[in-house]
């Protein structure tokens, strides 16, 4: 019986050690990015910004990278992400929609024209979200930060809807409650409630780093700032509470 | 605004040389645009000097981008113990597991399993690296130009799937440091290829973007 029990230990030691070594192992599918990712994983395809060209992968044979295609644009991209059947690629002048239809080879639909910044974009209901920030951002002269709202209900035709200055912005992210912009150091909480307009409802320092990027997680938020990662929570009055962190 | 155009022109010449790269094949061609290359780079670089003068260099230690030289770098890939976050970049999660990179030395792998309490687990160490996705187990990532599939289902156990070279080179895009406003420590072509930045203390330095 005591040598049952040891064994069991020695088994259950066993285990939890294989779990911290391998915390990728139990693992499987997809992940998420921030919105300012420049990689991009879906079902089958890893899409890749390089300078003013979109690379396509294919990785069903064994996860190995076989090239599908390329596509060049007219200027240097910066951020991807997904939206229904379509990237949204920011970059430093304009956002470009793509459609997947061969996921293969992506293939430009419309582009939204705006002054050289950097410019990460999420999207709901048939509206799209882009920060545009001027300030520290290659290349860009001495335009002004922007919270652009731009209506996509016809993708092939984009139409800015509503424009706001922010603050020195970088990554945003959107649920049903709101759309969260990392500005002005911390987090900016609108409401998307009203369709054109993001109302201002809050801003919140996390830490003492500047935020950089959000990635929603069920009834959460991780934050990536200067400082390091934060979970955080948040109220209907946009008010937010750093649940716990990974800092230096 | 002449700053602006001084880069430009840099810019111009290291696209040349970039194309030197290219055309290897045809060393006659080559050479010409070796002799070509060089010379706009020392016009580029004469252009730079004089607008330079307007800007005020500080003598002595200071914070700036300092390049980072081909075949210079370890590109092992290794899981290691865990590091401070020094100079965070970007984020991908996977399950509850974090990825946060370390702008060119590789990803902290956090467990968020307890938001309460997220758990660093290690860093895994990718000189160059500054984004990355996940499928299936296998880490996208690049190390510096280079695009790489890592099989990563065991930690102790990496295994390179792939490496697709110099994909992610941008033509001109390395000669200044990613972000305007900073003093920089001049690029020097006898080094070879400049393959990124990292912020450090430098000293001296000569060049401003």
């Amino acid at each position: 019986m005591r040598k049952l029990i040891y064994f069991s230990l020695v088994i259950a030691i066993c285990a939890c050690a294989d779990d911290s070594a391998n915390p990728i192992g139990g693992l499987s599918g997809t992940g998420t990015g921030g919105s300012l990712a420049s990689f991009l994983v879906t079902n089958n395809n890893l899409y890749v910004l390089a300078g003013d060209e979109l690379l396509t992968y294919n990785l069903e044979n064994e996860n190995r990278l076989l090239y599908t295609s390329s596509l060049k644009l007219p200027s240097l991209l910066e951020t991807i992400a997904p939206y229904e059947n379509y990237l949204f690629l920011g970059s430093s002048n304009a956002v470009h929609f793509l459609n997947r239809d061969n996921p293969d080879q992506p293939q430009l639909i419309s582009t939204y024209q705006h002054f050289t910044a950097c410019d990460p974009v999420v999207a709901k209901g048939s509206i799209a979200y882009s920060t545009i920030r001027s300030t520290g951002c290659r290349g860009a002269t001495s335009g002004p930060d922007l919270l652009d709202a731009i209506d996509i209900s016809d993708i092939s035709n984009p139409r800015v809807l509503y424009s706001r200055f922010v603050d020195a912005p970088y990554g945003l992210a959107i649920n049903d409650d709101f759309l969260f912009v990392c500005e002005n150091g911390g987090i900016s909480v609108f409401s998307t409630s009203s369709t054109n307009e993001p109302v201002f409802v809050a801003n919140n320092k996390i830490g003492d780093g500047v935020a950089y990027d959000i990635i929603l997680k069920d009834d959460f938020l991780i934050v990536v700032t200067s400082e390091g990662i934060f979970n955080v929570t948040y109220d209907l009055a946009g008010n937010m509470q750093i649940l716990g962190q990974i800092t230096s | 605004m002449l700053m602006q155009r001084c880069c430009e022109k840099l810019r111009y010449s290291r696209t040349l040389n970039n194309h030197t790269h290219r055309n290897l094949a045809d060393m006659k061609g080559y050479k010409t645009l070796v002799l070509f290359s060089l010379l706009a780079i020392l016009l580029g670089l004469t252009s730079c000097f004089e607008t330079f003068g307007e800007v005020t260099f500080p003598e002595g230690e200071t914070n700036g981008y300092k390049p980072i030289y081909a075949n210079s770098e370890d590109l092992s890939i290794v899981f290691e113990a865990t590091r401070p976050v020094d100079n965070a970049g970007k984020i991908y999660l996977y399950g509850d597991l974090i990825l946060l990179n370390e702008r060119f030395k590789g990803l902290h792998l956090i467990d968020n399993q307890d938001p309460s309490n997220p758990q660093n687990l290690g860093f895994l160490r990718i000189s160059g690296a500054t984004d990355m996705a996940v499928r299936n187990q296998v880490l996208y990532v690049n190390q510096y130009e280079d695009l790489l599939a890592v099989d990563v289902s065991d930690i102790n156990n990496i295994r390179l799937i792939a490496r697709e070279e110099k994909v992610l080179a941008i033509d001109g895009g390395n000669q200044v440091p990613p972000v305007s406003g900073f003093y920089f420590e001049c690029v020097d072509l006898s080094k070879g290829t400049v393959i990124g930045w990292e912020m450090a203390t430098i000293n001296n330095p000569k060049c401003f973007y």
